[in-house]
């Protein structure tokens, strides 16, 4: 007997595929988000920013990122360079923003990202 | 020869519209609704709150805000129509599951794996029709990757993980006193027993024969790392898995039956029941009667009865849980104006 594929099972495919292929890619890249890893890792972070030398405070940069200057982050700290990352790319405007974002992780290895060269200094 | 008609696309409508669910997955549906109501309230409450913000998919950025706010009271109005019974279920699960996934999409900061697997389950709540495979394999897939993605970590392996997190994170007393630092052995049993506890228990949520051990063994890993960390993680988690698991538990919940002198009291009874359960009997002359499959119930026996079925005790466990982990909330928002009236 034949078997239909019908919209519904074509949906599933769809739905559960796009899940496999998160995990098997969250194994090669640094940010993990649709890979199902929660509390994978923990890290302590603290984002510094100057504009034409000008040192955002706390509060600006809440207002920038939407989250604190300082935190505890329960997944990847690649997740929260990401965000980071991507507001630098599509949302700032300002020119010569420097970012530096200092974190500690499982309390052993620390590291500092750094915008605009886009890159990890491991420590 | 296969005599049976293709049914038609009237026929297939209205089966997809049909209301009815197992009383156990309507309960698992409003759980999971109730937490992202109570859990994610600023979402609908906060009128900072902008979306897109930072997006998986760029072109998100490309929507206008007035469309995510839609979308917002839309989903508002499909968990309050599931809570008052107005909606098909199956319909409210796709909605509020599609758009919650729709709003994680174009928000990274929303992005959590909690909130991501609820909008999945609530998706195959709205696709579930006989069987229970799909949430099997959903719940599998969470644990195989959560096992997967601690494999290639070696702090996960060596102990440094849970030593940090025993002593740095959740300042857990009893590793403190007894375990000397620079003594991972602890840790590092604790990381590998992880790792294998969710491999196994994404491959065991595939048996269908093997439910209830998988069921048992699930919730005391859950509940062994809500005893660690003195109830501080995976409070939510825990609640979430307890929906999931319901999900393919196949508890029977047998329909009750209702009667009484004054018919509003079985009416409110079946109203506030969460598992659409509850029918209602003919009203009597006067006593409480509660009617199962197994026999008739007079008076406080009935109410005793009542109180101890099967969807009065689970639907009161999630209410009371969910009380429980968001209680700063119940007291200041709710209990705190109720007793200030008097």
């Amino acid at each position: 007997m034949k078997r239909k594929i019908t919209f519904r099972k074509s949906v599933l495919i769809i739905f559960f595929g796009l899940q496999v292929i998160g995990i098997l890619v969250g194994k090669f890249t640094d940010a993990r988000f649709f890979c199902w890893a929660p509390y994978d890792q923990f890290s302590f972070y603290e984002i510094n920013v100057s504009i034409d030398g000008h040192e955002l405070s706390e509060h600006e940069i809440i207002q920038r990122y939407r989250m604190g200057k300082k935190g505890r982050n329960n997944r990847n700290i690649h997740n929260v360079i990401s965000k980071v990352r991507q507001y630098e790319e599509t949302y700032s405007n300002e020119k010569n923003v420097i970012v530096e974002l200092s974190y500690e992780i499982n309390g052993q290895r620390q590291g500092t990202w750094i915008w605009p060269q886009d890159q990890v200094i491991s420590k | 020869m296969d005599n049976d008609k293709e049914p038609g696309f009237g026929h297939r409508i209205r089966s997809f519209l049909n209301r009815e669910l197992p009383s156990h997955i309507v309960i698992a549906h409003k759980a999971l609704l109730l937490y992202v109501l109570i859990t994610y309230r600023w979402l609908f409450l906060d009128s900072s709150v902008r979306f897109p913000f930072l997006p998986f998919i760029t072109v998100f950025d490309a929507i206008p805000s007035v469309v995510y706010t839609g979308l917002l009271f839309i989903l508002f109005v499909a968990i309050i129509s599931s809570f008052l019974k107005f909606i098909n279920y199956r319909i409210s699960s796709l909605i509020s599951g599609s758009i919650i996934l729709i709003l994680i999409l174009s928000s990274k900061n929303l992005f959590s794996n909690s909130l991501t697997f609820v909008a999945c389950l609530l998706i195959l709540i709205g696709l579930y029709r006989k069987r229970d495979h799909l949430f099997r394999i959903q719940i599998a897939l969470l644990y195989v990757g959560a096992s997967m993605n601690k494999m290639i970590d070696p702090d996960w392996w060596n102990g440094i993980y849970f030593d940090f997190f025993f002593r740095d994170i959740f300042d857990v007393t009893l590793y403190q006193s007894w375990v000397p630092e620079k003594s991972l052995a602890i840790a590092k049993s604790f990381g590998i027993a992880t790792i294998f506890t969710e491999l196994s228990l994404g491959i065991a949520v595939l048996i269908p024969r093997i439910t209830r051990p998988t069921i048992i063994f699930g919730l005391l890993f859950h509940i062994s790392m809500l005893v660690i960390t003195s109830g501080r993680l995976s409070n939510i988690f825990f609640y979430i898995m307890c929906a999931g698991f319901l999900l393919i538990s196949n508890i029977h919940i047998q329909q009750l039956k209702l009667s009484y002198k004054f018919s509003a009291l079985p009416k409110l009874l079946r109203y506030l029941d969460p598992s659409d359960s509850i029918i209602l009997g003919n009203q009597t002359k006067d006593k409480f009667i509660l009617q199962t499959n197994n026999g008739i119930y007079y008076g406080i026996k009935g109410v005793v009865r009542l109180f101890f079925s099967k969807q009065v005790l689970i639907s009161a466990f999630f209410l009371l849980f969910m009380i429980y982990m968001q209680k700063g909330f119940f007291i200041s928002k709710i209990l705190h104006p109720i007793f200030s009236i008097f």
